[in-house]
């Protein structure tokens, strides 16, 4: 079945949006040296980002069971809620009141716990956009399916093991390494974004705009956490993490939209059946009448013929005299 | 890789005026539909929008401002003017302690107060000027004694008799000199025992 496209217009609106959002993103950064209020919303943002990214990968494993089409949601929902863990085990590590639960001081290993879940999510969206190539070529959703899971699992776990084992072991004191790993978590974005706007999802379902949205953000997040720009390192450090949460929000946005479109489709396809149904009913009704009125009609010519048999016999019978 | 050979490939077909079809690439839509005209010359159905001029605009916008935040002249300013506000606190509050261990005592005319920036508490400019409400410490300037200093001023400060810069004691021998023009959330404040 050939998708249907978006209007021109509509998508052209999106874009714009996604430009002038990041653009009044960058334009708090240029002030928000000056700006007295903000302090650190570090632990705040990251505790309030964890919860949300739970509930983001809620909504998209309810998003993907609801209707088993798209098998992005399925990686998205997976991902997110390890992305969720992996937050809120970043500020258990750094928040102080857990320094008996560890063997070293909290934010000793702060900046490489501050990219544990940033890396992971950085792979998580670069698969998406593997993952939506590949169902593209036709591979079956049930085998399809199944892979995604155990490709997930296993990444969270050897992730999580791999980074947790150079933590605790003090392998990896020096910040050198989170700059690697960190560049290395943009690049997998990057990619992500130039594959998902070629991809060219975007022309034919809102998702695939949000989906790019969230990936600009998060590009712009970890271009603030690197750290690249100019900045106050405790402005960028807070802005780096508004960016992340703002697309979390962005993400969730397209799966609340994507359920309300998939919601919308039930409804127009419930409609169209009911017209359907009554246009059938008519027609049924039509064909009745006309079964009748054929039926009578015929009635009438069998009658007509028996009345005027007679007559015709008789002037048959007259004509042969 | 492949992504990056498409984008290289789609580039020279477009150097070539050829349409980079079989591809599966285009910037933003799909490639202009072109019809013949009376006249037999090519003209394009969907031509480019307003819509697309903002969107190309506001990107090019985004990345000058990344470009922008990379340089930051204007933290780049700020941070030297802070620089130059901590020099001279620095040399106020020296040449202060010199002529406090020449004299012995702390001029009665540095207020005595917690708070550094109070009403009262800013330091004259030395010279032709109103110091009254201001903390004179014209004393500092006098050229028959070795401490000779010419008072700086804040960068910033518009005051015409102040110089911007505060000063207190808190009555116990600890003398506060503090810049509050310090921009980009900076606190700049020195303290010093001078006895």
């Amino acid at each position: 079945m050939e998708k249907e496209k978006l209007d021109r217009t509509h998508v052209g609106l999106q874009f714009l949006m996604m430009m002038l959002s990041l653009l009044a993103f960058l334009i708090l950064a240029c002030f928000v040296g000056e700006i007295v209020w903000i302090t650190d919303f570090q632990y705040f943002v990251v505790l309030i980002s964890g919860v949300f990214a739970i509930f983001i990968g809620l909504i998209a494993l309810l998003r993907y069971y609801t209707q088993k089409a798209n098998l992005i949601f399925l990686l998205l929902g997976i991902g997110f809620l390890a992305v969720g863990l992996l937050d809120i085990v970043q500020l258990v590590i750094d928040v102080g009141g857990f320094e008996t639960l560890f063997v070293y001081r909290p934010g000793e290993v702060y900046p490489f716990s501050a990219i544990l879940s940033r890396g992971f999510l950085s792979l998580i969206l670069f698969l998406s956009w593997l993952s939506a190539e590949r169902i593209e070529n036709g591979e079956s959703l049930i085998e399809a399916e199944r892979r995604v899971v155990l490709l997930v699992v296993t990444l969270f776990i050897s992730f999580s093991g791999v980074v947790s084992y150079f933590i605790l072991s003090n392998v990896i004191s020096e910040s050198l390494w989170v700059v690697m790993v960190g560049t290395a978590t943009l690049m997998l974005l990057l990619l992500s974004f130039v594959g998902h706007m070629f991809r060219k999802g975007w022309k034919y379902d809102n998702f695939a705009f949000w989906l790019i949205f969230a990936i600009s953000f998060l590009i712009l997040s970890q271009i603030f956490f690197l750290p690249f720009l100019n900045i106050e390192y405790y402005s960028m450090v807070n802005l780096s993490i508004w960016a992340k949460f703002f697309s979390y929000l962005a993400l969730l946005t397209g799966f609340l939209n994507s359920i309300y479109e998939m919601y919308q489709r039930e409804l127009l396809t419930q409609r169209e059946l009911e017209r359907k149904n009554r246009l059938l009913d008519e027609t049924k009704k039509k064909v009745e009448e006309a079964y009748l009125v054929v039926r009578k009609e015929k009635w009438d010519l069998v009658r007509g013929k028996k009345k005027s048999t007679p007559v015709k016999k008789k002037s048959g019978k007259g004509s042969k005299k | 890789m492949l992504v990056l050979l498409k984008i290289l490939l789609y580039y020279i077909f477009m150097q070539d005026n050829k349409a980079a079809e079989g591809l599966g690439i285009d910037l933003l839509y799909e490639p202009h539909q072109t019809n013949t005209g009376s006249n037999g010359k090519k003209v394009s159905s969907e031509g480019f929008s307003f819509l697309d001029f903002f969107v190309i605009i506001s990107a090019f916008f985004v990345i000058a401002f990344l470009g922008y935040l990379v340089l930051n002249p204007d933290k780049q300013g700020a941070d030297e003017r802070n620089v130059h506000r901590s020099a001279d606190i620095s040399s106020i509050l020296t040449s202060l302690s010199n002529h406090i261990n020449s004299t012995g005592e702390i001029p009665d005319n540095i207020p005595v107060n917690k708070e550094c920036v109070a009403v009262g508490n800013e330091i004259c400019k030395i010279g032709p000027y109103n110091c009254k409400g201001l903390v004179d410490l014209s004393f500092l300037a006098d050229p028959a004694k070795e401490n000779v200093l010419s008072l700086p001023s804040d960068p910033v400060s518009k005051s015409v008799n102040g110089t911007g810069y505060y000063i207190s004691q808190d009555g116990q021998g600890n003398v506060t000199v503090c810049a509050p023009y310090a921009e980009r959330n900076v606190q700049i404040s020195f303290t010093k025992y001078v006895f």
